[in-house]
């Protein structure tokens, strides 16, 4: 009895660490920036003036920001968390099951054959992500779901909507430019109108966490023994897979493709914080917001007043970072 | 009869049918063990009376009512199926991996009552696994694993057990350990079982009834005296045997002489 409530509130502990980690990145990206501002003064603005420059920085530019950031990478590190748990494979990730590539094809074709119409990115990529998942789920279904058949499908339609990528920036080469931000994926100019497109996925998101630990658990025993177990495997796995695939569409529809979060931060919070997903699933929500705002702020400021796209950033500190957790851990 | 089978043809996707035009049934407090040469459908056989495979054709019905018409929580509560080899989830206490047996029984939000612990720890008791529950499965020993996986279907309360080869992999002594283990939760908890094994002698020792599962048919099913020949043994086995008896255990024994198949 003892070891087990000594490792529960183990991990209770680091949940209560990551939740101060992500409280203290957010001040910290609010704070940060090219424009040098006190404490004071952002408290100020945040709370007490209604205009003026502070204001408009603060409450207009980079509050709304740090926010997008905060859900996006709660949205796409709980949907690779999902998908991992559903098809029982570290590598599965959002853009493994067309999320990406789907994303990506809608986005290109917007931002090179129709720029005059590119304010429809958001929901053309979306459109773009979800009709591609679909596709892929009926390409793999054969009286039921092979997790194995369904990422070969995955990885299989990816390629090929890749190929279309490409094929539409080479033939237009003068306008790749536009295109790269989105393919990096990157927060600049991110404001209100993004939050709303995503919170309400964000509180799906939050949804899951709460309601969905024990069914993901289960399905970890392998689909015999969930079956028994009174879960209907298929149905579950379709229905997670839905979330896991609106949770990364909604994301990639506003800041682009950024692939990395949805793979790493769910092996992070493994490595760290174990598989359980009743403390996984939070974990990662916690990690996903902290990791994507503070490299954010990095990337705003690092090469100030030039902005480095917020997937590099987290692509060249990540990648680093959880090789070492792989070494030591593992 | 509380679990029976009609006409059950039962196939993957749109191969070749694996199981022929089986009748089945199961009688209150039985312990059935299904044996059969390697791919005979047994384990196919036990995986449908499950309701994990649907029949192709037939039907599975438990106390007179089709399986489907049950719902999947209400089928969990009644019937616990313990697959060849469950995957072990790494980070699982022994004590959390039972505590999802009691998932069939549990409302929309998935908390556990204080009466669901006591049956958590009833199952822990039962499998003797008090010492190791705190510990990780991942860490256990493969007869010790075996029962944790035997605890969580203990915990499912349920009427049928359907056992899919539990003592492959197990040393003799583990073996043992599990069949009389099994046996002692058939007689003291009445739970009516069904279990594959590989082992003859074993199944002979263990069983009120013995059903043999061949190329997707039932070719026998009675009590071991009945079933067991050396007849029966070379047309299905392809062994000759010299059938004795075991006077201790009052059960047939039959010591292997050699192959038949040329």
């Amino acid at each position: 009895m003892l070891e087990e409530k000594k490792y529960k509130s183990k991990r209770l502990l680091i949940l209560v660490g990551l939740f101060f980690i992500s409280i203290l990145g957010f001040m910290i990206s609010l704070k940060l920036g090219s424009l040098k501002l006190s404490i004071l003064q952002i408290y100020e603005a945040l709370f007490h003036a209604t205009e003026g420059p502070n204001f408009q920085i603060i409450f207009n530019i980079r509050l709304p920001r740090i926010l997008v950031a905060a859900c996006v990478g709660i949205c796409l590190s709980l949907s690779g968390c999902l998908l991992q748990g559903v098809m029982r494979n570290p590598l599965a990730a959002p853009h493994l099951i067309g999320v990406s590539s789907g994303a990506g094809l809608a986005g290109v074709a917007i931002l090179i054959l129709y720029p005059g119409i590119y304010y429809l990115l958001p929901p053309v990529a979306f459109s773009g992500a979800l009709i591609t998942t679909i596709l892929v789920y009926m390409i793999a279904w054969q009286e039921g779901i092979r997790p194995s058949r369904l990422i070969l499908a995955g990885v299989a339609v990816s390629s090929f909507l890749g190929a279309m990528i490409t094929g539409l920036m080479i033939f237009f080469p003068d306008r790749v430019h536009s295109v790269i931000g989105f393919m990096v994926g990157g927060l600049a100019a991110r404001t209100w109108k993004h939050l709303n497109i995503i919170l309400p996925y964000t509180l799906i998101g939050f949804l899951m966490v709460n309601c969905s630990a024990r069914r993901l658990n289960i399905l970890m025993l392998g689909d015999d023994t969930a079956n028994s177990l009174g879960l209907h495997v298929e149905r579950t796995r379709l229905f997670f897979i839905s979330i896991a695939a609106l949770l990364a569409a909604s994301a990639v529809s506003v800041v682009g493709l950024l692939g990395f979060v949805g793979l790493i931060v769910p092996h992070i919070s493994r490595l760290i914080i174990g598989s359980d997903y009743k403390f996984l699933l939070p974990a990662s929500a916690l990690m996903g917001a902290s990791l994507v705002m503070i490299c954010d702020t990095i990337a705003r400021t690092i090469l100030d007043p030039v902005e480095v796209p917020v997937g590099i950033i987290m692509a060249l500190l990540g990648a680093p970072f959880f090789l070492y957790l792989l070494r030591s851990r593992m | 009869m509380l679990l029976k089978a009609e006409k059950l043809h039962l196939r993957y996707g749109k191969q070749a049918p694996v199981v022929n035009d089986v009748n089945f049934s199961l009688a209150q407090g039985e312990f059935m063990v299904l044996i059969g040469p390697n791919g005979s459908g047994k384990s196919t056989l036990l995986k449908s009376l499950a309701g994990i495979l649907k029949p192709y054709s037939g039907a599975v019905y438990i106390n007179n009512q089709p399986v489907h018409q049950y719902s999947k929580k209400a089928l969990a509560r009644y019937l616990a199926f313990l697959p060849q080899s469950p995957l072990t989830p790494e980070d699982f206490t022994v004590r959390e991996i039972v505590s999802f047996g009691r998932n069939p029984h549990l409302k929309w939000n998935g908390r556990m009552t204080s009466r669901d612990w006591d049956i958590v720890d009833e199952a822990i008791t039962r499998t003797r696994l008090t010492p190791f529950q705190n510990r990780r499965i991942d860490a256990l020993s493969g007869g010790e694993r075996q029962r944790a996986w035997l605890a969580l279907a203990l915990a499912q309360k349920p009427k049928i057990l359907l056992l899919d080869e539990p003592t492959t992999f197990l040393d003799i002594c583990y073996q043992f350990e599990m069949l009389e283990l099994i046996k002692s939760l058939n007689i003291t908890l009445n739970i009516s079982t069904v279990m594959v094994l590989h082992d003859i002698n074993q199944a002979a020792r263990y069983a009120n009834r013995i059903t043999v599962v061949n190329q997707g048919r039932i070719d026998a099913s009675g009590t071991p005296e009945n079933v067991i020949s050396t007849q029966l043994l070379a047309d299905v086995f392809n062994i000759k045997v010299n059938i004795i008896r075991d006077n201790v255990h009052d059960c047939p024994f039959m010591i292997p002489l050699e192959s038949l198949r040329s």
